[in-house]
């Protein structure tokens, strides 16, 4: 890797990342769909959902009223109906409110159902230390990590580097059974390289596509956003899937500097 | 609508020596757990069973094996989950509380006030894919002062969702009477409020049922937006089986069984209307209550879950 190819990051917040890798899931997939508080017109409230209204409409985009037990239910009904259903809540503190619908029906109904309902499902939040440095009070600043983790299939998967969010996006692709909780965890909204040094972003590749095979989509969508690499060539090795795949359709445009655009 | 009356009565004596065969599990142990049985409420599960297509959705409750019936969930499958059954629809892990049948498009939860939202998302993708179905959620009248009855009507009246709230208003939430803990006389008066269709109807008289639901899913499916049916009704046993019932009278217990029971009363109504004659009614149930018993005869040969697949289904699997 040059010194050319590591300078020539973009530096983004995390929140755009998560925007960007909802984009690049809606346009791959109409069946995803997003729904929850201020994620439409506002472009949600840490702008994770920017653009999309204007792009993928509101029948895919929706706010919804401050109802969060029932739109968390209504993805549940959404997913069984084959659609692929993002839920945002705001801050993970409101999960309380809801969660009679992520333990029971969403994390439960596979289960029940021996086997029978997927729940391609993803539960999109954010918490800890929000406020952009003012702080924020105890009831909209909590780290849920460790409660939503003691639930049955769903898999927490915080994000807290702009790379990650990014994937957090479509954490729900991952296999089509399992729905997932992807929290952002939001720490002064800090601006963020999505590609580290090349020897930790290969290790993170290699450690995530190890863990699983499905883990590769997630792996795609940051790399999409890293610059094209000087040579397919890493040390004399064919580089990884997700380097490769820079190489395509985006490469040109994620340099320094540059407005990214999917066009 | 058109409707065969000796059907309908066949399929309220089939749904209620479903149940009747079901309740012959709890003193035996075969079924753990509470068993809620719907016997009383027929007439409803057999209104829906005229007026549903096989891509509409149901959410229905823990009283939930008419819908299912009504749905077209075969019984044989259906039974076996209340049996725990690995032959069940559930391979036996969801008993008799959680049918779900995915190929029908009908679920149930054990949570009150749970299958309303579950309805609205099947509603929202009917409506964003343009399909024609409709999403029927079932809720009784203890579900209906759950925050959901509001928040879900009011989102798909907002949007025009095809969602028919059906409400069995049995008059009592376990134990808690409807009109003691309830702002209107009615649920269907509600509806006003968020500027949707309402009804109320006689839920023990089928025809009067049958004919109100086929209105309200008619007018969800031509995109006239939810509509709210509630259907009055008196749940004939306790809560679940084994419940001691001593919040109700003896003699309000009595009346109401022989007011509101709607296999008696459309007896009666066929043979006023020279339909058919006792005897022939009696040979349907008959006929009924041998098919469910030979049913359960069959569903207790069948295997229970293999124990070494106690953890399937729990954790998040490789796809």
């Amino acid at each position: 890797m040059s010194i050319d190819a590591l300078t020539n990051i973009r530096k983004i917040n995390a929140s755009q990342a998560v925007a960007e890798g909802l984009m690049q899931e809606m346009e791959r997939d109409e069946r995803v769909v997003l729904l929850g508080e201020d994620v439409g017109r506002s472009g949600g409230v840490f702008g994770s959902s920017r653009n999309l209204l204007e792009r993928f409409g509101p029948m895919r985009v929706r706010d919804t009223p401050i109802s969060e037990m029932s739109f968390t239910g209504m993805g549940v009904g959404m997913a069984m109906a084959g659609l692929r259903p993002v839920v945002e809540i705001m801050f993970v503190d409101f999960i309380g409110v809801c969660l009679e619908q992520i333990y029971n029906a969403m994390a439960k109904i596979p289960y029940m159902s021996g086997g029978r309902v997927k729940m391609p499902m993803v539960i999109k939040t954010a918490g800890g230390n929000i406020g952009s440095g003012r702080g924020a009070p105890a009831d909209d600043a909590h780290l849920s990590r460790f409660l939503l983790s003691a639930f049955p299939r769903r898999r927490p998967a915080e994000r807290r580097g702009a790379d990650r969010g990014c994937g957090a996006g479509c954490a729900g692709r991952e296999g089509p059974s399992h729905p997932s909780v992807a929290g952002l965890r939001v720490r002064r909204q800090r601006r963020g390289g999505l590609a580290r040094s090349e020897a930790a972003r290969r290790r993170a590749a290699r450690a995530r596509l190890g863990r699983r095979s499905e883990a590769q989509p997630l792996c795609r969508q940051y790399v999409n956003l890293t610059p094209k690499p000087a040579s397919r060539k890493v040390h004399g090795r064919r580089s990884p899937a997700w380097c490769t795949t820079a190489q395509d359709s985006l490469a040109p445009s994620c340099t320094t500097g540059q407005k990214y655009s999917l066009k | 609508m058109k409707l065969n009356p000796t059907n309908l009565f066949r399929t309220m004596v089939r749904m209620r020596a479903f149940d009747e065969a079901c309740l012959e599990g709890v003193p035996t142990f075969e079924i753990h757990g509470e068993l809620h049985t719907g016997i009383g409420q027929e007439a409803i599960g057999t209104a829906m069973a005229q007026s549903l297509t096989p891509g509409d959705a149901v959410v229905s409750t823990h009283r939930n094996h008419f819908h299912a019936l009504a749905k077209g969930v075969p019984p044989r499958a259906l039974m076996a989950e209340i049996f725990e059954k690995e032959t069940g629809l559930c391979r036996g892990r969801g008993g008799h509380m959680h049918p779900f049948d995915p190929d029908r498009n009908f679920s149930a939860t054990g949570i009150v006030g749970a299958s309303l939202p579950v309805a609205l998302g099947y509603a929202y993708a009917f409506k964003m894919k343009g399909q024609p179905h409709v999403a029927v959620g079932i809720c009784g009248d203890g579900a209906a002062n759950h925050g959901t009855f509001h928040e879900c009507l009011n989102m798909a009246a907002a949007w025009q969702l095809p969602l028919v709230c059906l409400v069995e208003n049995n008059q009592y939430a376990i134990s808690v009477r409807f009109s003691d803990v309830t702002a209107t006389p009615t649920i269907a008066e509600r509806a006003g409020a968020y500027g949707i269709w309402g009804r109320q109807v006689d839920g023990a008289d089928v025809e009067a049922v049958s004919a109100a639901f086929a209105e309200a899913v008619r007018h969800a499916r031509k995109g006239g937006g939810p509509a709210l049916l509630e259907a009055a009704c008196y749940r004939f046993r306790g809560h679940y089986e084994g419940d001691h019932d001593n919040y109700r009278e003896r003699a309000e217990k009595q009346r109401m069984r022989a007011e509101l029971d709607p296999v008696a009363r459309y007896r009666r109504v066929l043979i006023e209307r020279g339909i058919a004659s006792g005897e022939e009614l009696d040979a349907i149930a008959a006929a009924a209550k041998a098919e469910m018993s030979a049913m359960l005869e069959d569903v207790r040969a069948d295997a229970m879950p293999d124990p070494s697949g106690a953890m399937n289904h729990v954790f998040a699997e490789p796809a």
